[in-house]
């Protein structure tokens, strides 16, 4: 049995979307089923393992149900218990540290206060295979368009065939490309207010901040399999596990990829496939039949239907970095996300009394480009405007003018793109 | 659709030459020479040839000797003392005839109809099939004589009669034969009578003034005006009649509807749908076929067809009597069968004639045309996205033609001209070619042979190329034992295999394949044993070899490791003899049987599951090894397609039917509507063969001359052992494949109305289906059940379904077409509910086909130029301007639900989403 990983049919089928259209839609909400959805993932790494549980949820609304108050626990093979206790609403940790051994088998039991017995089928610990290589090439991607791949490749090969599920968490540098060293600083006016509303006092101060350099994170979400059945000496072969256009703004600087790879049983790499298969994109003409997918946990004294999938999993990881330079030299820097290069001057309205040569104060009306930019966080300190003339003699200067340059925030402070801590693991 | 008609070129003559082009001229002399010897020395002399049936010419020994005089002349002498005449046609073919009967037999209803004028396509006479011929002469018969007035009878005083009994002697003037089947009729009085065979007629004749017509083939018409006091005594004497006609219409089938003794039968042919637009102006005979009661498919863009709530594998597609397992090209959106060189379709979804089985639901029994074998032709079209040409290729002249037809698409340029990004690399191409060759050995024999090739390659990413084909070879070779018995001898191979080329960055690029073949046997016979009986019996044999699913790397760099799964071989075999019974006038009945017999072949290594329990690797408990040849397995049984017709008149009857079938050969396919690698799978010892058994009824009646026919079927259909698959199966390259197949029970059932007109300026018809298929698939494990093992609707339940397709001639040469469909829409699994699974949305489904998509809709309008209709202008030109869904409906095909970022969104598809425009330019020549 092959999986249908490299089978991409449905995919090919968008053939005629030319003129045949797929479209997004409001679907109708029809039935709905209340199950239990347990997320389960039992690894080798030692540590207070986690557990959570949830409600399914009508189709179309965001609710997210935490199942709270369960008895969580999980047997091993020899007898051992651990059990599990709610951290947070729905989320469940083992009282002890612990790792699932090799070859050990393990079942997940769940009671609910609503009295239903849930029941895993015995899952043993895959063999762990460690990650030879994980690195970057320049490569074409099928659409046609340049840029990198980032692929694994496994240890050994072994005669049986192995299973893997890859998740990737990617860090990448940001740097504000029109990054000030001195920023906003809105204070609630003490002495002035007209009318009903408020007044702010705006103020330009140097930053206490890292804002110059950050790193965003992405954690994967598509599920990605791979699996040496079908190879030749049970090699897992190349597994690509992302594609980075040489125009990605990610890759502007500098980026790292940790990529975890789980051992799986064959059963769990079958569930992931079938998941994925009914959850991705299909083509225009051939549709896989969707149908209840079956993990396996079943609810003992009821009928209920559960979703989820108790995996036990052996972990791998490998973290890999690279600098845009590294492959591209030549190449000016891929384009920031957004576009820098407009200046704003946003005006000051009506009523602006100057103090001391420091202090500009607006209303907090709606009217006020410049504070309602500051206050919501979209526009960021650029530059004074030079050619706005403070007086000191006169209390209103007039209206409409605009004592400062300000461009949208994430090209000043990169802190809006990412966090302005640099991870541990961070190494330039 | 329209009666089958039969077009064909008869001469009338006598022995009277009419005004002709002086006669070429010859010089020789003969002693005792064979009149056949004499006529073989014209002909090598002159630029006449004979045309003759040897035995007419007799050992008669002739002597003569000419000098310069025509032809006719020594003819004339030659001929003098036999019964045989002659007619020279065109100047250069001499026409012999045996006394002067050029038609043995008048048809029934022949006067009757003769007013009928329409020349419509060609097609066989059905030699099955009820037969109503009507002629149509174009020109009618010479000048009239003056009415020459008779008296008869002496009037009497004591006269009260109101009718008297006139009789008399019909004869040839010029031989003083009787003529029988002469009709006289008396036109005022609309009476009339036949002479016998003795040339004698007797006819109620009304008092007074009559008005006399007499009316034969071959013989001159005469009228008299006949006053009649008494009884009394009437000859004629009549003079033979010549009579060219250039062309004579014989429609036979026009009453098919109403008289034929099977149920749920249709004719298509491929010339009549040139009208109907179609998808970018490709004439497509099985899309045409969707718009008639009974078939549909699960949307376009599906490939494959759903007759009677039967899924898509159900259906026997020949070509030619091969098998043809997809007959399409690019998704099912075009037919991969050439429109020129495709004569028509016989549709059997009700009754299936005993010679046929194998497929549980219908029989596309599709044939090619029989080339030109006089003149060398053709026929070229051009459209948006094929270029096609068929060339009809005489080899031995009137005797053997070979007919070449090649299709191609230059689609590419669609692909490339998208701002689509992702579809900038893509490609997809087509092409089908197909040849056959017809030779009449003589009276008796005659054989065609058949070729076909189709093959479809599309790749949409850079990495991969996948492409199908179907191959297909027949031989047929009809052999007439003597008057009543006749016989085929067929022999069919055919193939369809698809393959997939990968070649991606990494190092696991691979050739991935698939194919199915088969080689079949079968010997026809019919056995016209008398009026009352038609008995058709044979024997048929297939060998099946399926390659169920092979990978192997390719490039030195890929690890992927080369596997096959095992090789399946089978035997399929039949016996069948079926009855065509005539009870008088009223009741027909076609009674066959057909004895199926399926034999599962090693060499194979068959897995053994524990009794009662679900398949899966915990069951197993034996593997069993069998060698080449050796059966693992066999399934058999008695099939029954009985059906009769009643006749309460000759316009309207009710039919009813009995029809079972068994299936062998199983598609797999785990999406909700087929896909080109979808595959074959055998029977085996784990996987049953399906069986369904279907009764019908219908009623049928034509109006106005046959020109409206209306009918109404109900049928209802039970199958069993019918497959689906395990949720989530993996089918390709599956070892284990029985581990994910369930086998269950379907139903259908449905009421087809259709009305139809044949003839007139505006044509087509008119059809509503109202129709439901479910499914069940029942057990004691949860792993399967589907849908908690009740039935479900399939998913080509599609309860409502309304066609129109109509023609309206503005003049012979300007026609324009409407198309409209309406139908259900069809069932999807509708997700319910959504949950949060390892930092991702997700739907869940649970039971299938329980939503549909919304109602789907579509109009289509064409208009259709021919060129003008000079017979000896070198191409006759027709083109074809269409508009494929006016409306622009976005009709939704499915709907799906994909877990995008984390989040899941909803999209729905459309196949044909705008109105799509297309010029198409056919010529023949």
């Amino acid at each position: 049995m092959l999986n249908a990983k490299e089978i991409n049919l449905v995919g090919l089928a968008i053939a005629l979307l030319f003129i045949g259209c797929v479209e997004p839609f409001e679907a109708e909400v029809l039935d709905f089923e209340n199950a239990l959805v347990v997320d389960a993932r039992l690894t080798n790494e030692v540590k207070q393992q986690q557990i959570s549980l949830s409600r399914s949820y009508r189709f179309g609304t965001e609710a997210l149900l935490p199942e709270t108050d369960a008895s969580v626990q999980i047997i091993d093979e020899n007898g051992t218990t651990y059990p599990f206790v709610e951290d947070e609403p729905g989320f469940y940790k083992s009282t002890s540290a612990f790792a699932a051994q090799p070859n050990v088998g393990y079942e997940l039991s769940i009671s609910t206060t609503s009295g239903t017995l849930y029941q895993s089928e015995t899952v043993v610990t895959p063999e762990s295979v460690a990650i030879k290589e994980l690195k970057a090439e320049l490569d074409v991607s099928d659409s046609g368009e340049e840029g990198l791949q980032i692929a694994l490749t496994n240890e050994s090969a072994r005669s049986e065939a192995t299973y893997f599920r890859v998740e990737y968490e990617e860090t990448y540098k940001i740097i504000a490309p029109f990054y000030n060293p001195s920023e906003f600083e809105v204070v609630d006016s003490l002495y002035f207010t007209i009318g009903d509303q408020d007044s702010f006092e705006i103020n330009i101060i140097g930053r206490t901040e890292e804002a110059q350099t950050c790193y965003g994170t992405n954690i994967s979400t598509a599920i990605l399999l791979s699996d040496s059945e079908g190879n030749s000496g049970g090699q897992t072969g190349k597994t690509t596990v992302r594609f980075l256009r040489s125009d990605e703004f990610m890759i502007s600087h500098r980026y790292s990829i940790l990529v975890k790879q789980f051992g799986l049983t064959q059963e769990a790499h079958g569930y992931y496939a079938t998941l994925d298969d009914f959850s991705s994109s299909e083509g225009v003409f051939s549709e896989v039949q969707p149908g209840f997918l079956k993990g396996n946990i079943t609810a003992l004294n009821s009928d209920e239907l559960v979703l989820g999938y108790f995996e036990v999993a052996s972990v791998n990881t490998k973290r890999y970095f690279f600098n845009y330079t590294d492959f591209f030299p030549q190449n000016p820097l891929p384009p920031y996300p957004i576009n820098c290069e407009p200046t704003g001057a946003p005006p000051l309205i009506s009523y602006n009394p100057h103090i001391d040569g420091e202090y500009i104060v607006d209303e907090a009306s709606p009217q006020s480009p410049l504070l309602n930019g500051i206050l919501s966080g979209a526009i960021a300190y650029h530059a004074i405007n030079e050619e706005y003339v403070e007086s000191e003699d006169v209390i209103q200067p007039p209206a409409g003018e605009a004592p400062y340059f300000v461009k949208a925030t994430p090209c000043i402070d990169c802190r809006a793109l990412g966090s302005n801590v640099k991870p541990d693991f961070w190494v330039e | 659709m329209k009666n089958t008609i039969l077009v064909f070129l008869l001469l009338f003559m006598c022995n009277i030459l009419a005004a002709q082009e002086p006669a070429e001229k010859v010089t020789l002399s003969y002693t005792d020479a064979t009149i056949k010897d004499v006529l073989n020395r014209i002909e090598a002399s002159t630029s006449y040839q004979f045309y003759y049936v040897d035995e007419w010419l007799g050992g008669q020994m002739v002597s003569g000797s000419y000098e310069d005089v025509p032809v006719t002349e020594v003819l004339e002498a030659i001929f003098k003392n036999t019964i045989l005449n002659f007619y020279v046609l065109d100047n250069e073919k001499i026409i012999l005839t045996q006394n002067n009967i050029i038609y043995d037999e008048l048809p029934k209803g022949f006067f009757e109809k003769s007013n009928l004028q329409d020349v419509q396509v060609t097609e066989e006479v059905d030699d099955t099939g009820s037969l109503n011929p009507v002629f149509v002469a174009d020109e009618r018969l010479p000048k009239q004589r003056a009415v020459e007035t008779v008296r008869i009878g002496k009037e009497t005083l004591d006269n009260q009669k109101q009718r008297y009994t006139l009789s008399g002697y019909v004869k040839n003037a010029r031989t003083g034969k009787p003529i029988p089947d002469l009709s006289l009729i008396i036109r005022n009085r609309r009476v009339g009578t036949v002479t016998d065979e003795n040339g004698f007629y007797e006819i109620l004749v009304p008092v007074g003034e009559n008005l006399f017509e007499t009316k034969a083939l071959g013989i001159e018409s005469q009228q008299k005006r006949v006053l009649i006091y008494n009884d009394g005594q009437l000859d004629f004497d009549l003079n033979e009649s010549i009579e060219q006609l250039d062309e004579v219409v014989v429609e036979a089938d026009k009453t098919k509807n109403v008289e034929e003794e099977i149920t749920g039968s249709t004719t298509i042919e491929s010339e009549e749908t040139k009208d109907i637009p179609m998808v970018l102006g490709e004439r497509n005979i099985l899309s045409v076929a969707t718009t008639l009661p009974g078939i549909t498919n699960a949307g376009e863009g599906a490939t494959g067809l759903n007759v009677r709530g039967g899924k898509t594998d159900q259906n026997l597609i020949l070509l030619d009597n091969g098998v043809v397992y997809n007959p399409t090209h690019f998704f099912g959106i075009f037919q991969a069968l050439n429109p020129f060189v495709t004569k028509g379709v016989d549709i059997y979804k009700g009754n299936v004639p005993a010679e046929f089985g194998g497929r549980l639901s219908s029989v596309f029994d599709i044939t090619t045309i029989d080339g030109n074998v006089d003149t060398f032709s053709g026929e070229a079209s051009i459209g948006p996205v094929t270029a096609n040409l068929m060339l009809e290729i005489p080899v031995v002249k009137e005797k053997s033609s070979l007919v070449l037809g090649g299709r191609g698409a230059y689609s590419d340029w669609i692909l490339r001209s998208l701002d689509e990004e992702s579809l900038k690399n893509s490609s997809a191409s087509f092409y089908d070619i197909v040849a056959n060759y017809t030779h009449k050995i003589n009276e008796n024999n005659q054989v065609k042979a058949t070729g076909y090739y189709s093959k479809d390659a599309f790749s949409i990413t850079s990495d991969s190329l996948y492409g199908y084909s179907n191959r297909l070879f027949s031989f047929d070779w009809k052999h007439k034992f003597n008057e009543k018995n006749n016989g085929n001898l067929i022999i069919t191979n055919s193939e369809y295999a698809f393959d997939i080329d990968f070649d991606g960055q990494a190092n696991n690029d691979f050739n991935l394949g698939y194919s199915i073949g088969e080689t079949e046997a079968k010997l026809n016979f019919k056995f016209l044993w008398n009026d009352n009986h038609t008995i058709d019996y044979g024997i048929s044999s297939k060998l099946y070899n399926v390659k169920p699913g092979f990978i192997e790397p390719t490039g030195t760099e890929s690890i992927i490791r080369p596997f096959s799964v095992a090789e399946d071989r089978a035997l399929e075999s039949a016996i069948f003899i079926g009855d065509n019974i005539k009870i008088g006038d009223k009741i027909g009945i076609e009674a066959g049987i057909r004895y199926s017999f399926y034999a599962a072949l090693g060499e194979s290594t068959q897995r053994v599951y524990a009794a009662g329990q679900p398949r899966n690797q915990a069951t197993l408990i034996d593997s069993v090894s069998y060698n080449k040849n050796e059966i693992i397995k066999t399934y058999g049984g008695p099939e029954f397609r009985i059906s009769g017709r009643y006749s309460f008149s000759d316009d309207f009857s009710v039919k009813a039917g009995f029809n079972s079938m068994y299936q062998y050969i199983h598609t797999l396919s785990n999406t909700t509507t087929v896909s080109p690698i979808d595959t074959w799978k055998l029977s085996d010892s784990n996987i049953k063969p399906q069986r369904s058994n279907q009764v019908s009824l219908g009623f049928f009646k034509n109006f106005a001359d046959d020109m409206y026919e209306l009918s109404l079927e109900g049928y209802y259909k039970t199958s069993e052992d019918i497959l689906d698959f395990k949720t989530g199966a993996q089918l390709l390259l599956n070892d284990n494949i029985e581990r994910e197949v369930l086998q269950g029970e379907g139903q259908a059932y449905g009421v087809e109305f259709l009305v139809r007109k044949n003839s007139g300026k505006l044509n087509g018809w008119l059809g509503y289906t109202y129709s439901r298929s479910l499914i069940k698939f029942a057990s004691d494990f949860a792993e399967e059940r589907i849908n908690g093992g009740e039935f479900f609707p399939s998913n080509f339940d599609k309860p409502h379904d309304v066609s129109l397709v109509a023609n309206w001639k503005f003049t012979t040469r300007y026609s324009a077409s409407v198309n409209f469909s309406y139908q259900t829409g069809r069932p999807v699994t509708y997700p319910i509910g959504q949950y949060n699974f390892n930092n991702s949305e997700y739907v869940f489904y649970s039971n299938r086909n329980e939503f549909r998509i919304p109602d789907y809709y579509r109009l289509d309008l064409g208009i259709n130029i021919e060129g003008n209709h000079r017979i000896k202008k070198f191409a006759h030109s027709f083109w074809n301007i269409s508009v494929y869904n006016v409306l622009g409906r976005a009709n939704p095909y499915s709907v799906f639900f994909v877990s995008e970022g984390g989040e899941v969104k909803a999209f729905k598809s459309s196949i044909f989403s705008i109105p799509i425009p297309s010029i198409t330019y056919n010529f023949k020549f």
